[in-house]
């Protein structure tokens, strides 16, 4: 994994969270596709400064979630799912469209409003790049 | 008497008076390959428990045994592997950094000088700078160059980063999490600096007034401690819970401070009438102050 | 490695103090030379002689002992794999060694003095050299016993007229013609008060290094 990852105290995430995303998002891209090994815990934890428990909580839980793999004695891995990317993808758009939801609520916006807002924002920006 | 050499160092029942304080019946360990952050405030007992581990002074009762080693028994024998930088040490006045650096190669096998080469450069110090020379953080950072080029089983940090400017104490994060890949060789620290603790540690114990208010690994301290913002319309009383820890009202908000948070309180507040309106979770900092907080209000009561 | 370590540390304080011992041995040695001429030059001679001795071993005592308190650096030494006790003990060891080197160099030069053909007439005054120089290392012995014990500055100070006081009421009972001129002789001669001055200084310093270790050996805290 040569991209460094990007762990912020002033993001409101937990720490924990934050590591699990952002692996979750090298497999939703491709950067990471099944098969391929990631650091051990104590490597990752000594790349990226955070403590060896927060990396290994998250290890743990993406392991419960079926998108990493720790072989003992050997390391841990992609898991060798081959529809993984699709999966993060899928995962990734459902948590944004939960978040829109949520804020659509806090603002009373009504459904469709929510609907137009989204169309609004794909005729502006295709690429959803800003 | 067990020497457990799976366990970086343990403290049962310790105690130590000193005239205007004492540490009281102290119970404290920390496994092989994990990093502890000690809080706590001035005068709390931090320094006190640190130099009871190095068998600089001795306790009035328990015991304490660091790297397999009964201390202060075999305190020469545990010190092999200890590392030791406390923000009141200096080095030897009349001598050079290169002249410390031969003195304890000379002490220590497993001295690194490629490495102690490298940490030069990355602390911004010349060897052959003498230490009257050099400003605090200068001879603060010469003391880490030689803690950490030892390669020590275990380093113990007292107040590391008070005196270092920001970059130094980027370059002393990076090194102590170089010393985690290694799971055999553990780091404890005290710090004011919780963010820093918050980030790095495996294990955080808080001290206050000679007590050790809560010890417990990081994630648990993060997970379990919460504050929540509830409406509470007129005439609503909120239910007593033995784990609020705080709670302020107003006229109509209320924020409910708690160490042992689960869904489940949310069912029960709003049983009562109340609304959730906000759930954070809390910075070591915070929770950090809310423990001391709670913890003097117990002792007083 | 534990003898290492504190052979290490008993090195380094012989390195701090090297300007010391040297100065305090040329010293000494120059007023020894400057003995030899005419009465001026023995009693100049005579005073700086003393001082080096003295001076040089008070400073040494107080140096090594208080100065690594006062530059923290006592805690960096405790951090070395040596127990509080070795440690404390390197440091008696080093004071005595850097002390006694230039004591032996000085004693030796002095005695051999009274050996000389010139001093013949005189010679029995060797025995008063002996008790002198033995007086200064019990002294010595003495200000290295109380530094072991107590660990302000201000004991230290008066640790220090203590030792002065102690100094010149020694030379003035010394220097009294009753006890001096016995010894003017060619043959050399113990006196009643030169056996027992010689006597009880062997005395004070065995129990001083007894009883400084002792002191040390009991110390539970050390910081």
């Amino acid at each position: 994994m040569h991209s460094p990852f990007v762990i912020s105290q002033n993001d409101p995430r937990p720490l924990y969270q934050q590591v699990k995303d952002q692996l979750r998002h090298r497999v939703a891209i491709g950067v990471l596709k099944p098969g391929d090994e990631i650091p051990s815990i104590r490597q990752l934890a000594a790349d990226i400064r955070v403590s060896v428990i927060t990396i290994k909580r998250a290890y743990l839980e993406l392991e419960m979630e079926g998108v990493i793999q720790t072989r003992q004695g050997r390391g841990s891995f992609v898991s060798d799912n081959a529809q993984l990317g699709d999966t993060m993808k899928e995962q990734e758009l459902e948590g944004h469209l939960r978040s829109a939801v949520q804020t659509a609520l806090l603002m009373n916006l009504s459904e469709d409003e929510l609907i137009e807002r989204l169309r609004e924002v794909r005729r502006k920006d295709p690429q959803g790049r800003s | 008497m067990t020497h457990d050499p799976s366990q970086a160092f343990s403290l049962r029942g310790v105690s130590k008076a000193f005239r205007y304080f004492r540490l009281e019946d102290l119970n404290l360990e920390l496994p092989l390959g994990q990093i502890m952050g000690l809080v706590g405030p001035n005068g709390a007992g931090k320094s006190t428990t640190i130099r009871l581990l190095m068998g600089l002074i001795a306790p009035e009762a328990g015991t304490i045994e660091v790297l397999g080693h009964h201390v202060p028994d075999e305190v020469a024998a545990a010190k092999a592997g200890i590392a030791f930088v406390s923000d009141d040490m200096r080095l030897f006045g009349g001598a050079t950094l290169a002249w410390h650096m031969r003195f304890v190669a000379s002490i220590y096998p497993e001295w690194d000088e490629s490495y102690a080469r490298m940490l030069l450069k990355h602390f911004n110090l010349r060897a052959e700078q003498g230490m009257r020379g050099m400003s605090r953080g200068e001879q603060i950072k010469a003391l880490l160059l030689l803690a950490l080029a030892r390669r020590p089983r275990l380093l113990i940090l007292d107040e590391p980063t008070s005196g270092l400017d920001p970059v130094a104490r980027h370059e002393l994060l990076s090194e102590l999490m170089q010393i985690v890949r290694d799971d055999s060789r553990s780091i404890l620290f005290s710090s004011h600096n919780t963010q820093d603790v918050e980030r790095i540690s495996d294990q955080i114990a808080f001290i206050d007034r000679g007590r050790l208010v809560d010890a417990r690994d990081k994630e648990s301290f993060l997970e379990r401690w919460r504050r929540i913002s509830l409406d509470v319309p007129a005439g609503v009383t909120l239910p007593r819970f033995k784990d609020t820890v705080d709670l302020t009202l107003g006229e109509r908000l209320a924020t409910l401070t708690t160490d042992r948070y689960e869904p489940a309180l949310h069912g029960l507040l709003e049983a009562s009438g109340a609304r959730v309106t906000d759930v954070q979770r809390m910075s070591l900092e915070e929770i950090f102050v809310a423990s001391v907080m709670r913890s003097r209000a117990e002792v007083q009561s | 490695m534990k003898s290492s370590v504190f052979w290490a540390l008993v090195r380094k304080d012989l390195y701090v103090l090297r300007g010391f011992m040297l100065v305090g041995t040329v010293v000494g040695l120059a007023a020894l030379f400057s003995m030899r001429f005419g009465r001026a030059g023995f009693a100049i001679g005579g005073i700086l002689f003393l001082t080096a001795n003295v001076a040089s071993g008070i400073f040494i005592a107080m140096y090594s002992l208080l100065t690594e308190r006062k530059d923290h650096s006592r805690l960096f030494a405790l951090s070395l794999p040596i127990s509080g006790f070795k440690h404390d003990l390197a440091k008696l060891v080093s004071g005595y060694l850097s002390f006694g080197i230039p004591w032996t160099v000085l004693t030796v030069a002095g005695l051999a003095s009274f050996l000389t053909p010139e001093a013949a007439p005189e010679r029995g005054m060797i025995i008063y050299g002996l008790v002198l120089q033995m007086f200064v290392m019990a002294l010595f012995s003495f200000v290295l016993l109380w530094l072991s014990i107590v660990s302000s500055e201000t004991w230290a100070g008066l640790m220090i007229l203590i030792a002065n006081i102690g100094f010149s009421l020694f030379m003035v009972t010394f220097n009294q013609p009753e006890i001096v001129r016995p010894l003017r002789t060619p043959e050399i001669n113990w006196t009643p008060f030169t056996v027992g001055m010689f006597g009880g200084e062997l005395v004070v310093i065995a129990l001083s290094v007894g009883l400084a270790i002792l002191a040390l050996s009991r110390r539970r805290d050390h910081i």
